[in-house]
């Protein structure tokens, strides 16, 4: 059985550890609360701007990262904090931070899963905005940690595809 | 070592930026960048870099095949994975390819420079 390879429950936890270190470390966001990981939702509640990159390895999963707009944009001012940003690269500069952090929480959390020495490959991030919820199948999981800070919140998503194009 | 002149290829135009600003920090140069694996080759062949930084995940065409593809045609190029993906099969993988270093992103000045050095001390011609 693939899934039992894979501790699922573990990788939220990974994830949602990676990102508090993140906002901790690289963008100076402390205090951060987080609430704990569920696996019974059929559909992911979208928030201002979402970002998801797809894993493949033994199983199949995606991860997302969906903030809200007042925690994003902090974090996309401190980002970005040490760069030279023109006027009509506003847009493209939040999108490719958006696809970089989440780049950056999932390829890490990477380097502490053992998947038998398998490869998983990374696709490019995608980012989302003004989207509302995406539903999954029935017998998909979702997971999430919602993690709340003193700007807003981010919610860190796992969906375990049990099958190929579940969500 | 003296002033290096480096490409940067990868899909994100702020690491682009980040990543340029932390090699002219440590005394480098970027003379040209690219988004794509595919443009990777073409500019090199233009540009003839001392030394290139690559992204592993990008939309077209992946930085391991961008790195394989280069060094076929210019098998002196001196090739440093910047990436995200932390697992060792990849490490391993970039190395098969001929990569000469990898770095994990978020990316620091003082590994980026230690890298640099590493690999020029141990490959310049």
């Amino acid at each position: 059985m693939v899934e039992a390879q894979f501790n699922f429950p573990d990788l939220i936890d990974k994830l949602s550890s990676r990102m508090v270190a993140f906002l901790n470390t690289e963008l100076d966001i402390a205090n951060i609360d987080s609430v704990l990981a569920s696996n019974t939702l059929q559909k992911m509640q979208l928030n201002y701007l979402t970002s998801l990159i797809s894993l493949e390895g033994s199983v199949k999963m995606f991860v997302a990262l969906s903030y809200d707009e007042s925690l994003f944009n902090e974090v996309f001012v401190r980002y970005t904090a040490e760069l030279t940003l023109e006027d009509d690269e506003q847009e493209e500069s939040m999108i490719d931070s958006a696809g970089d952090i989440v780049n950056i929480i999932v390829g890490n959390t990477l380097a502490d899963i053992n998947d038998n020495n398998k490869k998983i490959t990374m696709s490019p991030p995608i980012v989302i905005t003004a989207a509302k919820q995406i539903g999954c199948r029935r017998n998909s999981l979702v997971y999430r940690t919602h993690l709340i800070t003193q700007y807003g919140v981010v919610d860190v998503y796992l969906i375990d595809c049990l099958i190929q194009d579940r969500l | 070592m003296n002033n290096l002149r480096f490409m940067v290829v990868d899909d994100s135009s702020i690491t682009i930026k980040k990543i340029t600003q932390l090699l002219e920090q440590i005394g480098h140069s970027v003379i040209c960048s690219c988004k794509t694996g595919a443009d990777a080759l073409t500019y090199y062949r233009q540009y003839q870099p001392d030394m290139v930084t690559m992204d592993i995940t990008m939309p077209d065409m992946d930085g391991i095949s961008a790195t394989q593809q280069i060094l076929s045609i210019f098998p002196k190029a001196l090739i440093i994975m910047v990436t995200a993906h932390g697992q060792e099969q990849m490490v391993i993988e970039s190395i098969d390819a001929g990569a000469k270093g990898y770095i994990l992103k978020p990316i620091k000045a003082d590994k980026l420079a230690d890298m640099i050095t590493q690999v020029y001390e141990k490959y310049k011609s």
